[in-house]
C-alpha cells in the first residue's frame, strides 16, 4: 500500500488501482495500528483505555470502522480493486534524424523544441496566427544552433486528405480543414503534456498574474473555467493554458502557449474583452462548435511554481462566495476535475501530497464574469477568506 | 454484538507493553475519536491530456 500524510488526513493508494483513499486523522491512526498487526480485541482495549469507552462501545466502533474499510476496498478481503485501464498513450517516437522539410516552423512547446511542417498552404495560413506565440527564430546559417529541435512534426497532404506525423510515425489521418486543425492542436497539447513525464496533468486553466505569481483554475467541464481564464488573459494575466496544465515532477506548472478554445456559450460573454472572437472561424471539434484564439500578450511558456489553487464555479443569481479548502479538499477537487495521474508510485504520491499541501486553495463561485474577475484579483491581493463571513459570502 | 473478524495472532493478542505504550501515544495524538471517515477518490481513466478536452458546454 502506498501511503502519505496530507494535512491531518492520510492518503492511501495501491499501485495499479484507480482508487485513492483519504482517511481522517482518527481513521488513519487506527489504520496504522491495524496495518501493524493489531487485532480487534487488543485494539478495542486501547480505545477503552484512551477514550474511556466501555468494551461494547469500543468493539462497535471498530466493527463500524472495519465496515468502512471493507466498503472502501481497503481490506485484503474486500472486492477486487478498480484496475487502471490499460489505455495506451500515443507513442512518441524518438527523433529519426531526418532534416525538417523546407519551410518548416520552429516551435517551443513545454520546454521542447520541435519543427512543424505544413504542406498545405491554406492550413498553414490558418494555423500560423494560432501558433505564433510558440514560434522561435530559425537558426542563422553558420551560427551555432542553440535550440536544436528534438522532434519533427509534419501535417502532410491537403485539406481533403491529410496525415499528421510525429518523428516519422503517423499519429492521425483525416479529411477536412477542421479535423486537421484540431489534430494539430491536440498533437501539440499531447507533446506538452506527455503524462508519463509529469507529476500530473491538471484539467483547468493556468494563468500568471501581472506580478508573476502563477495560479490554477481547476474545474470540471461546464463550470465556466475557460471563459474566466480567457477574461483574465484579456485583462492582462499571462496564459499558461486554458484547459490542461501539465505539472512537472517538481510541481511547476508548464506553460503550453497554445490557443484558447472557446465554446459558443462564452462568445457573447467575452465579446467585450475579445472583439477578435467574433471574427475567429468556427471549427467543429469533437462534435462541438468552438473558436480558437491566440492568447493575449506574450505567451507564458516557461515553468512556474503555483501560488494559488482556485476552484471556480459559475452560479448565476447567487452572491459571490469564497471558501478556503484544506489540502485534502483541494486534492479531491483536482481529481474530481479529471486530472490525469498515471503510474502512481510512493515517490509520486508523496510529491502529490506535498504539492497540494503547500499551495493555498479556495473554492470560489461567482454570478457573472466581472465578479469572477474581482474575486480572483481579491484573492491574489491577499483579501482572503477573512473578509468573507462564516458562509463564505463576501462581507 | 461484537464479533471478532480477525484471527488474533500471538503477537497481536498479547502486545508487549512497549508496543501498547507506542499505540497509546498514537491514539493520544487524537483530539477525539471521531466517526470513521474514508473518502474514496477515483483517478481518471484517461490516458492522455488530449482526451480530457471533450467537455460539455458552459451552463447559461
Amino acid at each position: 500500500m502506498l501511503h502519505t500524510t496530507l494535512g491531518t488526513s492520510r492518503l492511501l493508494a495501491r499501485p495499479g488501482d484507480r482508487r485513492l483513499w483519504l482517511l481522517d486523522a482518527a481513521t488513519a491512526a487506527l489504520w496504522d495500528l491495524h496495518a501493524a498487526g493489531w487485532a480487534p480485541a487488543p485494539l478495542a482495549a486501547l480505545l477503552v483505555e484512551r477514550f474511556g469507552l466501555n468494551t461494547g462501545e469500543a468493539r462497535d466502533y471498530l466493527d463500524n470502522l472495519r465496515g468502512h474499510w471493507r466498503t472502501a476496498g481497503l481490506l485484503a478481503d474486500a472486492p477486487a480493486g478498480l484496475a487502471v485501464p490499460v489505455q495506451s498513450l500515443p507513442t512518441l517516437s524518438p527523433p529519426d534524424g531526418a532534416p525538417p522539410l523546407p519551410g518548416a516552423w520552429r516551435l517551443r512547446v513545454a520546454q521542447r523544441t520541435l519543427t512543424l511542417a505544413i504542406t498545405d498552404d491554406a492550413l498553414g495560413a490558418c494555423l500560423a496566427p494560432l501558433l505564433a506565440p510558440l514560434m522561435v527564430p530559425l537558426p542563422i546559417p553558420d551560427q551555432p544552433d542553440r535550440g536544436r529541435p528534438s522532434d519533427c512534426l509534419v501535417l502532410d497532404g491537403t485539406v481533403s486528405h491529410w496525415s499528421f506525423t510525429a518523428n516519422g510515425r503517423v499519429w492521425e489521418t483525416g479529411h477536412g480543414h477542421d479535423g486537421a486543425l484540431v489534430a494539430m492542436l491536440h498533437g501539440l497539447t499531447e507533446f506538452g503534456c506527455r503524462t508519463s513525464e509529469r507529476l500530473l496533468v491538471v484539467h483547468g486553466g493556468g494563468l500568471v498574474a501581472p506580478d508573476g505569481r502563477a495560479f490554477l483554475l481547476v474545474a470540471p467541464g461546464g463550470s465556466g473555467k475557460s471563459t474566466l481564464t480567457a477574461a483574465l488573459n484579456a485583462a492582462g494575466y499571462g496564459l499558461l493554458s486554458d484547459d490542461v496544465v501539465p505539472v512537472t515532477p517538481d510541481g511547476e506548472l508548464v506553460g503550453l502557449g497554445l490557443p484558447l478554445c472557446l465554446k459558443p456559450g462564452s462568445w457573447p460573454v467575452l465579446a467585450g474583452c475579445r472583439p477578435d472572437l467574433a471574427q475567429a472561424p468556427t471549427v467543429q471539434r469533437l462534435g462541438q462548435s468552438v473558436r480558437f484564439l491566440p492568447p493575449c500578450g506574450r505567451a507564458a511558456t516557461g515553468l512556474r511554481a503555483p501560488a494559488l489553487f482556485l476552484f471556480p464555479r459559475f452560479r448565476p443569481g447567487r452572491a459571490p462566495r469564497c471558501e478556503p479548502l484544506t489540502p485534502a479538499r483541494a486534492l479531491q477537487g483536482i481529481i474530481e476535475a479529471e486530472a490525469v495521474i498515471r503510474d502512481l508510485t510512493q515517490i509520486k504520491l508523496e510529491a502529490l501530497a506535498r504539492w497540494v499541501s503547500k499551495v493555498p486553495a479556495y473554492a470560489v463561485s461567482y454570478p457573472d464574469l466581472d465578479q469572477g474577475l474581482a474575486l480572483v484579483r481579491d484573492l491574489l491581493n491577499d483579501r482572503d477568506s477573512r473578509e468573507y463571513d462564516a458562509h463564505g459570502t463576501l462581507a | 454484538m461484537y464479533t471478532p473478524v480477525d484471527d488474533a495472532t500471538p503477537a497481536a493478542a498479547a502486545p508487549i507493553d512497549a508496543e501498547r505504550r507506542a499505540a497509546l501515544r498514537t491514539l493520544g495524538a487524537l483530539a477525539a475519536l471521531t466517526p470513521p471517515a474514508v473518502l474514496t477518490l477515483l483517478l481518471s481513466p484517461r490516458a492522455s491530456a488530449d482526451s480530457i478536452t471533450d467537455l460539455p458546454e458552459m451552463p447559461g
